[in-house]
């Protein structure tokens, strides 16, 4: 019984996880909170962990999907903000199911090295969290003065860092609800559709074509992509993007193919981490592990192996599924009208915030909007924009 | 362009932020639905005092819902002469030790 229940969960977790991951601008954060809220109800039918495996199974086909609107239609959420430059550098070549095809393929090398490192992580986390955790404050602002150093223009990083910042501290503290979903879509979302709209893109015909990677470079690429996410999986506030580029930075300079492979290994590797931190240190890392922490109430181990298998059971289906779409995204985008695409988003994700965040929640996006505006147009990566979000993790932890 | 104008809208969109973050009241929010998703929020909460530990620099009320049975600490920095009864809170969501608290910034007894 428990085992049909199981199979149902992966199912249905596959089903919503491809939906959300394909709607442009949902963040897997989002459609946890919905479940959070809803688990009171849905507890009195299924086990927990029959739930905790449908969040598992939601999370990593959503991390896959999430590749295809974030390349094709350029609405990136926070998670994949950096991929908008070397997938659309691709999209533009009309290589756009070439770019999907890297990231997904990388997405699965995430899971397959979560499965591998998951009793290295049982081992070390607890003592590594135990010992940066005094000093969290500075770690955090250590890993951000890095992130900055990094770039050419480090004033405008760090404007754009504060100015993101002040804008997630006063948010924080608004009567609102999911005070995060316009504060990250306004920063990530609607200021790139609204560059694009501007700019005009034209997507070329798309071609579709295989791609490869060697084997010797997908090792270097794992073991970089590990080491960034790890750091990552237990810092709060830093997620995938922050790791892409600490992971470059270990790996060196790389082109656009390898980078997409990167970040799609980090994507699902740092999803994954994010539950096994939960057995690990007892501390959900992400949105989605806070729901799953909660729903599980006492964390076992044996729980943990369902839960592995359940991601390795819907990588494989997200990954065909993933490239699926892409093709028929390729096949459709370049003869339909790309401005009237981003106009509907636009226009679907101020309904969604003015329903679910209301009126000042319209001036939270309005706001992050324009940051995001103000970044792009001055060329910083958007990966600073995470300051609305890390400037109160660290405030909070000083 | 692009660059001036969505600069002065962040800095009009952060102080109009601001100024409505000073009138409108915090949210208010039932005690069994404090959890960890709102840490860092500030929410106002309605309860009964049913204890008051007094330590060197901070207070520790114990509170109880008026709906259920439901409880949870707010710590309190200031001295102030709280009694025990009926009382809204306002305050920030924390966590420490593992347990979600709030570090109280107002309270007026009933």
């Amino acid at each position: 019984m428990i085992f049909l229940q199981i199979i149902l969960a992966i199912i249905s977790g596959i089903i919503v996880g491809t939906f959300t991951g394909l709607m442009p601008g949902i963040h897997i954060n989002f459609v946890a909170m919905m479940l959070l809220m809803s688990s009171k109800y849905l507890l009195a039918y299924f086990q927990p962990l029959t739930l905790a495996v449908f969040i598992i199974s939601m999370a990593i086909t959503h991390s896959f999907l999430d590749f295809v609107p974030s390349i094709f239609l350029s609405a990136p959420n926070s998670e994949t903000a950096l991929s908008i430059m070397p997938g659309h550098k691709l999209l533009l070549k009309g290589k756009g199911y070439a770019a999907v095809r890297l990231s997904v393929t990388g997405c699965y090398a995430g899971v397959i090295i979560l499965i591998i490192t998951t009793p290295l992580f049982m081992a070390a986390m607890p003592f590594l969290y135990e010992s940066i955790k005094k000093s969290m404050g500075f770690v955090l602002i250590a890993a951000v003065l890095f992130l900055m150093i990094n770039e050419k223009k480090r004033f405008w990083a760090f404007f754009i860092f504060l100015l993101s910042g002040v804008l997630g501290l006063i948010t924080l503290e608004l009567p609102i609800k999911e005070p995060l979903f316009p504060l990250l879509t306004g920063l990530f979302g609607t200021s790139m559709i609204i560059t694009s709209i501007n700019e005009k893109t034209k997507v070329p015909i798309q071609d579709i074509q295989e791609v490869h990677i060697n084997k010797k470079e997908y090792i270097g690429l794992s073991s970089s992509g590990l080491i960034a996410s790890s750091l990552c999986s237990f810092l709060p506030g830093l997620g995938a993007s922050q790791a892409a580029v600490i992971a470059s930075d270990i790996n060196g300079r790389m082109n656009s193919r390898s980078f997409l492979v990167l970040l799609g290994i980090i994507s699902t590797l740092v999803t994954g981490l994010n539950f096994v931190a939960i057995y690990a240190i007892s501390k959900p890392r992400s949105g989605v592990a806070v729901v799953a922490s909660r729903i599980l109430e006492t964390a076992d181990v044996r729980h943990l192996a369902v839960l592995l298998a359940a991601a390795l059971i819907s990588a494989g289906i997200a990954l065909v599924l993933s490239l699926y779409s892409a093709r028929i995204f390729a096949h459709h985008i370049s003869r339909i009208n790309y401005t009237k695409i981003s106009l509907a988003i636009l226009g679907i994700l101020v309904a969604m915030t003015l329903f679910i965040s209301g009126i000042i929640g319209s001036v939270v996006l309005m706001t992050a909007t324009s940051i995001g505006l103000f970044a792009i147009s001055k060329g910083i990566r958007k990966m600073h924009l995470m300051g609305c979000l890390m400037l109160p993790v660290i405030l909070y932890f000083l | 362009m692009i660059e001036r104008i969505s600069l002065i809208a962040s800095f009009i969109g952060i102080i109009v932020l601001l100024i409505l973050s000073q009138f409108i009241e915090p949210k208010a929010v039932q005690i069994k639905d404090i959890d960890e998703t709102i840490i860092g929020q500030t929410i106002t909460i309605s309860g009964n005092i049913t204890s008051i530990k007094n330590f060197e620099n901070m207070e520790l009320l114990t509170v109880i819902s008026l709906e259920d049975t439901s409880e949870i600490t707010v710590v309190v920095f200031e001295k102030t002469n709280i009694s025990k009864g009926i009382a809204k809170i306002t305050g920030k969501v924390n966590e420490y030790n593992n347990q979600i608290e709030i570090e109280a910034t107002e309270i007026r007894g009933d």
